[in-house]
């Protein structure tokens, strides 16, 4: 069966494989959203689950996420034409000061892997930037991270941003990086703090469900 | 006349003079000893357990007893790496010296301090002393202690009194132990992390821990001790040593001045381990260097049976005919594991198929019957049991952070090599400096690959590099100057930057 094959493929970070079972599964007129949903995301869940009980580990997530958009950059024009949404979109990034790019690329796969749209804004991201972004995208979701105790404080002026904009009742915001905890997320006012990437996309799909 | 000391590594006698304390005994024989105020009885850092009489006493106030039993007490006993290579150099001392001048050269370590006190007329050592660095009760790391500054006014003031103050105790330690006035100290050299070297003088931090991570000053600096408080001759002057960067400090500055990797045709590589890994790769014709971070790992934070080195830590481990072979500091009951426990356990577990090359425990099916044995699980994960009958264990997560601290170290390397355009192979010499340096089995470490595997046979320890390149500094002027050369020549890659990093780094993370 092809979608167990780009499954399988997927959970292994084959690009080729991924690639390969996403064509023929088209080929063969299968529905766009079965091969989104049974074939990649279903995949990108196993590999999530495994990660949160570590039994994989993150050079494990980003090689199958890379797999994951080998196949998504075949199926996402036929996903479009069928008309098929995304769950919802999320603005990410890494706040000013912190170049730190790697914990917040897991996080935007670990995202894109449940079926989310990801505008990431990159590192180094001024609350302006994150404003004009939440009011380009329409996000339902603001992720934030910080790997650094001197830029942690960051999040807050960019949720204060977001409030100024009178943006904060139309997103829910996220907070994560290293030294973050969920009582700093509480005093600053987000609205979650999620300790992984795993556990971060977890929350985001029952937030935008 | 001799005491007993039982400290964390070892048991050893010291002798003692008459009237003397147990304190100055003991600095004497070069038994590392915490001390801010020198001897005077106040800072209270210094306390020992007097066996005998069965309680805790200031070294510093007790007079020392022919067959006294002293332990020393656990909690501020850190391993402290004092001792080096020897180096040869010529005596051209930083000031003019004349007879009775002395020179202090420190060496400022994030956790720990040393100082060296060196006759500037012969080049002769005289004494050594170290302490913590008192500044770790603003924070273990240098970012958290840049945070306290950046949330406390008057932090940085702060900062820099502690920090005097404990300079100040190791002159006083030196002087009392070289039998020398203070007023004979004429300079005093400085090696250290650029931003301890910032809080030194007084200066805020804040921009190294912000992008684009710079610091305030790098150059080299002179400056009259008078103006900082530091106690020494009226006319003394510190140096403190150039840095390269906001990551890459004086101390690797001073490990330069030790390996000579400029003087060379064929490639070396210095790495020096701590919270973060500072990598320089060079010879003759290029220098380049990096600062990734490891992360507390290697010091056996954030791994669930993880400690210190101090007493009772498993620093050797090893897989023999089946069975668990090992040793602790101080041969005591087993507490917990050290950095260099922790690689010799991640390298036998490698060697012998527990783990494959992602870093998940095999499935039980691919093990004997005696590796089964071994396992268990903890919190629901896989784990290895490091000793049987306890719950000293080696856990799938603690794999994890073994991981991602050797990934980033090793990803460090690959990054100077292709920026180099170098193979592995073409690398004469491997420096190791530092106290995990020092310690870690180097066939443990490249099993791991936190060095290439090619370069086993090629690893020199350098062991405390940046006290040495300060001492070096002290005694020949050239030296000093050489570093400003260095810190000119070397290309600093800054590896947040770099769109290549994540897939070295990817690359690196498994075995």
């Amino acid at each position: 069966m092809v979608l167990q094959d780009i499954n399988q493929a997927l959970q292994r970070g084959d690009v080729n494989g991924v690639k390969q079972g996403v064509q023929e599964a088209l080929d063969n007129n299968l529905e766009p959203r079965q091969i989104l949903v049974d074939g990649l995301l279903s995949a990108m869940e196993v590999i999530g689950v495994k990660f949160k009980n570590n039994e994989v580990f993150v050079p494990e997530v980003l090689i199958a996420a890379r797999a994951m958009n080998a196949g998504m950059e075949l199926l996402k024009p036929k996903l479009v034409e069928t008309g098929v949404k995304p769950i919802g979109n999320v603005v990410l990034g890494t706040v000013k000061g912190d170049l730190h790019d790697i914990g917040k690329n897991l996080v935007r796969m670990m995202f894109e892997g449940v079926g989310l749209t990801v505008f990431d804004l990159g590192v180094d991201v001024s609350a302006e930037k994150f404003v004009e972004a939440i009011q380009e995208h329409d996000p339902e979701i603001v992720g934030l991270s910080a790997l650094l105790t001197t830029t942690m404080g960051e999040m807050k002026k960019v949720i204060q941003a977001i409030e100024d904009a009178g943006l904060r009742d139309k997103v829910r915001i996220m907070v994560g990086g290293a030294p973050v905890t969920s009582k700093f997320a509480q005093e600053i006012g987000a609205d979650l703090y999620a300790k992984d990437a795993a556990e971060a996309s977890f929350e985001a799909k029952k937030l935008v469900q | 006349m001799k005491i007993l000391i039982r400290s964390n590594h070892r048991e050893q006698e010291v002798p003692f003079r008459p009237g003397e304390t147990v304190f100055n005994a003991l600095i004497r024989s070069r038994v590392p000893m915490d001390s801010y105020c020198g001897g005077k009885g106040t800072c209270g850092k210094c306390k020992v357990y007097w066996v005998q009489e069965a309680r805790e006493v200031l070294a510093c106030q007790l007079p020392a007893e022919d067959g006294m039993i002293i332990e020393t007490t656990t909690s501020q006993d850190v391993q402290v790496l004092a001792s080096s290579i020897e180096k040869t150099f010529n005596l051209n001392p930083i000031v003019a010296a004349h007879s009775g001048a002395w020179g202090v050269a420190v060496d400022i370590g994030t956790t720990t301090m040393v100082g060296y006190l060196l006759d500037l007329q012969t080049g002769q050592e005289l004494a050594v002393t170290s302490m913590a660095n008192p500044q770790r009760v603003y924070g273990a790391d240098v970012i958290s202690r840049i945070a306290y500054t950046q949330e406390n006014p008057g932090g940085v003031e702060e900062l820099q009194k502690i920090l005097v103050q404990a300079l100040n105790g190791i002159i006083t330690n030196l002087c009392d132990v070289g039998q020398i006035r203070k007023d004979n100290i004429k300079a005093m050299t400085i090696a250290g992390n650029t931003v301890i070297l910032h809080t030194l003088l007084g200066v805020s931090a804040v921009s190294i821990a912000n992008a684009p991570f710079e610091p305030i000053f790098s150059h080299g600096q002179t400056l009259a001790a008078k103006e900082l408080g530091i106690e020494m001759a009226e006319e003394g002057s510190i140096f403190t040593l150039p840095c390269v960067s906001g990551y890459v400090g004086a101390d690797i500055i001073g490990g330069l001045l030790v390996c000579d990797l400029e003087k060379e045709d064929s490639y070396g590589l210095l790495i020096d381990i701590g919270t973060n890994g500072e990598i320089v790769l060079g010879n003759k014709r290029q220098m380049i260097a990096c600062s990734t971070a490891a992360g507390p790992a290697f010091e056996g934070a954030k791994i669930s049976s993880g400690m210190a080195g101090v007493r009772g830590a498993i620093a050797s481990f090893s897989l023999r005919d089946g069975a668990r072979v090992y040793e602790t500091i101080g041969g005591a009951a087993p507490l917990g594991i050290c950095g260099s426990g922790l690689m010799d356990i991640m390298a036998e577990l490698l060697a012998h198929g527990f783990i494959d090359s992602t870093g998940a425990f095999a499935a039980s099916d691919g093990l004997a019957p005696w590796q089964r044995e071994m396992l268990t699980t903890v919190n629901g994960m896989p784990a290895f049991v490091v000793v049987p009958g306890t719950d000293i264990t080696f856990t799938q997560r603690d794999v994890r952070e073994v991981q991602l601290a050797k990934g980033a170290i090793r990803a460090g390397v690959f990054t100077l090599l292709k920026e180099g355009q170098i193979a592995p192979a073409q690398i004469g010499t491997v420096f190791l400096a530092g106290g995990f340096g020092n310690f870690v089995d180097v066939h443990s470490a490249c099993v791991v690959g936190l060095i290439p595997e090619e370069l086993e046979e090629r690893v020199v320890r350098i062991g405390n590099g940046a006290g040495l390149g300060a001492k070096l500094c002290l005694l020949d002027k050239t030296e000093f100057d050489r570093g400003i050369e260095l810190k000119k020549r070397i290309q600093y890659i800054e590896l947040s930057t770099r769109a290549d990093f994540q897939e070295l780094f990817m690359d690196a993370m498994f075995f």
